[in-house]
């Protein structure tokens, strides 16, 4: 048995946390936080080599033989360029793991569910582990585990906004009916919203925003590790039911006031 | 004598390099880490092992992609 490991197709893993490594002011930060929050899975994103600055590498700052790189289709319109993305990775000896995005509108960078439903078929066929970025969108969510996505990645709140889980009653329904691993991810922006989310019965979270643009990265990805734990320590020990009345703690008998005793 | 020059695009800027240039020298020229870049020529994903031995083609569009820190 696993002892409740996270398991991403096939493959255990403790940290229920996957971080990623955008926005972070130097590799030194970087390199500081991932070992600090735990972290197993690291998103990474490709771009063109800027002619300008062509020594500017982030691989240095993570560690290959620590973390399994999750390389990220951001910047994909559509599901062929999310294709393309993830054939470039795949070339670049990252593995066959990949982080589904597509995103064609910048201003709420909202995945689009039809372009990412194609590129999951296609990629699937040519053997990636597809781990696709969603709206929280059950239907959408079943029908990517059909057509074999490795988990389901749903949104709490739109990249970078830092509002916590406003998806949570279509979360709560994926999570119930997902026969893969629940990971959400974006919008998560402290710990006690990822702590939330693992309340919930999500398998993992994926943080990066929250995390890199702290005041002091480090010690928030530290905070985010703690809240994880607690989170999935909380839902493995049954949470106790929510009511709308009083339901005293102390006892109802032996007051010091009571009369005729 | 001089080499033969051939004009392609590289990441979405005009270039004029040498006709036998490989995809390593290109990268090498531009100062760039080849351990840590993939090559695409005209849609086709030129892997590194391949670098060495691949010659540019005119008119080609190549870009040369690496990663960066993303979510």
């Amino acid at each position: 048995m696993n002892d409740n490991k996270l398991i991403i197709a096939g493959r255990a893993f403790s940290s229920r946390l996957l971080m990623g490594t955008g926005k972070f002011a130097s590799a030194d930060v970087l390199r500081a936080a991932l070992a600090a929050c735990g972290t197993e899975i690291v998103t990474v994103a490709l771009r063109r080599v800027d002619v300008q600055n062509p020594q500017d590498s982030l691989l240095g700052a993570v560690d290959r033989e620590k973390y399994l790189l999750l390389p990220n289709t951001s910047g994909a319109r559509t599901a062929d360029e999310a294709v393309r993305l993830a054939r470039l990775a795949r070339a670049a000896g990252c593995g066959t793991w990949v982080k589904l995005e597509v995103t064609p509108e910048p201003r709420y960078l909202l995945p689009d569910p039809i372009e990412t439903l194609r590129a999951t078929e296609i990629l699937v066929k040519e053997g990636f582990t597809v781990l696709p970025y969603i709206n929280a969108d059950p239907v959408l969510a079943k029908r990517l585990e059909e057509a074999g996505a490795a988990t389901v990645m749903p949104l709490g709140a739109p990249i970078g906004t830092n509002r916590g889980l406003r998806t949570r009653d279509a979360l709560t329904i994926i999570i119930e009916q997902a026969h893969v691993p629940v990971v959400v991810d974006a919008g998560l922006g402290a710990p006690s919203h990822a702590a939330e989310a693992l309340e919930l019965g999500a398998d993992a979270v994926l943080v990066n925003t929250a995390i890199a643009v702290a005041r002091d990265p480090v010690a928030m990805a530290r905070a985010f590790k703690g809240a994880v734990e607690a989170g999935r320590l909380a839902y493995e020990a049954g949470l106790g039911a929510a009511g709308a009345l009083a339901a005293a703690s102390s006892p109802l008998t032996g007051f010091l006031h009571e009369e005729g005793r | 004598m001089n080499a033969a020059m051939i004009e392609l695009v590289v990441n979405g800027e005009q270039r004029s390099v040498p006709a036998t240039t490989t995809v390593a020298q290109l990268i090498e020229a531009m100062g760039v880490n080849a351990a840590t870049v993939v090559a695409e020529m005209s849609g086709t994903i030129i892997a590194p092992e391949q670098f060495a031995t691949t010659t540019l083609a005119a008119g080609a569009q190549i870009e040369l992609v690496r990663f960066v820190g993303g979510g």
